[in-house]
């Protein structure tokens, strides 16, 4: 069995910014399911700002923390700000991942870079 | 409530069988090849132990058993001891798709040495294909292998025919069986199996862990695995594990006097759990075989659109503790062999749960199991993004 961190298996029972935004600006689905592991991300953006992001998650319990620790530390972040997110981060902010897990928080990261081109893309 | 509920895994020590090894550790703690009364004691209880072992498989001579650290160390004795020893006569060794971990890794080992493997390939309810066993016998054939149980998915192997089909060669062909998950549940009768070696482990069946035995039938060629001093059994050299050895045939015994009532309660049992889930829950795939095909101690069923990791470690927070085929819970991500070789295919093998019984799983335990399952299951829909 893998050992998560308290705050991991926080994040796990009790995901920040899940569900769907009905009137998003732009989302984006990474993953497959024959890998194990899918998300999608949707983002709502005010004045170059993410006002708001949510995520739906195919996936195991690291899946889901890294997604919603995400979620946590871009929204309220310029656009500019958000793309320099590294997956590092994320694993270091939720207090260490197991290593066979650091690609979830990539596909999380990855996730949230797809919506953002998504965005920038729709709006040239 | 805690609801155990991977006891194909591993089982509790019972107090009986702690007792027993208790009194081996601390009392009579001799070694069986000393020379004074002490040890005499336990070298009369070591044979009393072979006896009742041989006798509960239907063994005609208690040297026929050799005991081990558990089924691992049994299955490496028995293949790579009867494949090597038997060498001039061939090199072509058969297992199943569903052989336990142990035998897979084996088997790498002995074409590395220079042997050939045909795995045989299991149909989509995870019984050996007997055509293609049937098959890949060829004359440099020395060995076959299968499983009594896979333990994955629950299905009950074809043993008697396997024998009878080995027994029909022109040439012999040795005859393995991983029991561990057979012995001391099911009858298993060596003479009626046709088989040459059985594996066993004592963990399974409310034994201590780390102890096991191999039955070797008499004129079985096969050279040790492990070389040492003299001891009580020069195919297994080194010192008795008399403690768990000794509580090993305690919880056989308790074991085989429930065998009956356990089946048949169990059964039951499995078949409420089964209709539950099925008429409860939306978009499940039971993995493995239904009624007799399927041992009643193992439930396995594939949850659509969501993970095996996250629904164990759900699970598992509410008190239900039991095994997944998801990759994300493998340590080299590899989604589970047993649901691929029924043909599942990778959201399948993710999605899939093993629930295993002990003799003493209750109904009670089975209700809590289903409402646990039904939130988490409906939770982790609601979350994902994959909707089929």
């Amino acid at each position: 069995m893998l050992k998560y961190t308290e705050l991991v298996m926080d994040h796990f029972k009790n995901p920040r910014n899940l569900g769907k935004i009905d009137d998003a600006d732009a989302q984006a689905t990474e993953g497959s399911i024959a890998c194990g592991d899918m998300m999608t991300v949707y983002l709502k953006v005010e004045d170059g700002k993410i006002a708001d992001i949510k995520f739906e998650s195919y996936g195991c319990a690291a899946n889901i923390a890294t997604a919603s620790m995400m979620t946590e530390v871009v929204k309220g972040l310029s656009i500019e700000e958000a793309k320099k997110l590294s997956w590092k981060e994320i694993v270091e902010r939720l207090g260490g991942l197991p290593q066979i897990k650091y690609h979830c928080s990539n596909l999380a990261v990855d996730t949230l870079k797809k919506a953002i081109e998504a965005y920038e893309g729709k709006r040239q | 409530m805690k609801v155990f509920l991977d006891n194909c895994r591993t089982t509790r020590v019972l107090p009986e069988v702690l007792q027993v090894v208790q009194s081996y550790m601390a009392e009579n703690f001799a070694r069986p090849d000393g020379l004074y009364e002490s040890a005499q004691q336990v070298y009369d209880d070591l044979i009393t132990a072979r006896e009742f072992f041989a006798r509960s498989i239907n063994a005609d001579f208690s040297e026929e058993i050799v005991f081990t650290s558990g089924a691992t160390e049994s299955n490496n004795l028995a293949i790579l001891g009867v494949a090597r020893a038997n060498r001039k006569n061939g090199n072509h060794i058969i297992i199943s798709a569903l052989e336990h971990g142990s035998v897979m890794s084996i088997a790498s080992r002995l074409k590395e040495e220079g042997f050939e493997v045909t795995v045989v390939p299991v149909d989509n309810e995870g019984i050996i294909r007997l055509n293609e066993l049937e098959k890949a016998i060829k004359p440099t054939t020395i060995l076959v292998s299968v499983i009594a149980i896979g333990h994955f998915v629950g299905s009950i192997m074809p043993l008697e025919e396997i024998g009878e089909i080995l027994s029909r060669q022109d040439h012999k062909i040795y005859f393995h069986t991983d029991a561990a998950e057979m012995y001391a549940k099911f009858p298993a009768d060596v003479k009626k199996l046709r088989v040459d070696l059985l594996s066993v482990s004592g963990h399974k069946f409310h034994g201590p862990k780390g102890v096991g035995f191999l039955y070797v039938r008499k004129g079985t060629r096969i050279e040790p695995i492990l070389y040492g001093a003299d001891s009580f059994d020069k195919r297994r050299p080194g010192g008795e594990n008399v403690p768990a050895i000794m509580g090993m045939k305690k919880a056989a015994e308790l074991s085989l006097a429930d065998m009956d009532q356990a089946l048949k309660r169990l059964r039951e049992l499995q078949e409420y759990f089964i209709d539950r889930v099925e008429s409860e829950i939306d978009s499940v795939i039971l993995n493995g075989p239904r009624g007799m095909k399927r041992t009643p101690y193992n439930v396995n069923f594939s949850f659509r659109f969501i993970e095996g990791e996250a629904i164990s470690l759900g699970l598992s927070m509410e008190g239900v503790e039991v095994a997944t085929g998801s990759a994300c819970a493998s340590e080299k991500l590899e989604p589970n062999y047993a649901i691929l070789a029924i043909g599942g295919d990778h959201e399948r093998a993710h999605g899939s749960i093993r629930f295993t019984f002990d003799r003493f799983t209750t109904r009670e335990q089975i209700d809590y199991t289903v409402e646990k399952l039904k939130s988490v299951v409906s939770w982790l829909r609601k979350i994902s993004p994959f909707k089929g």
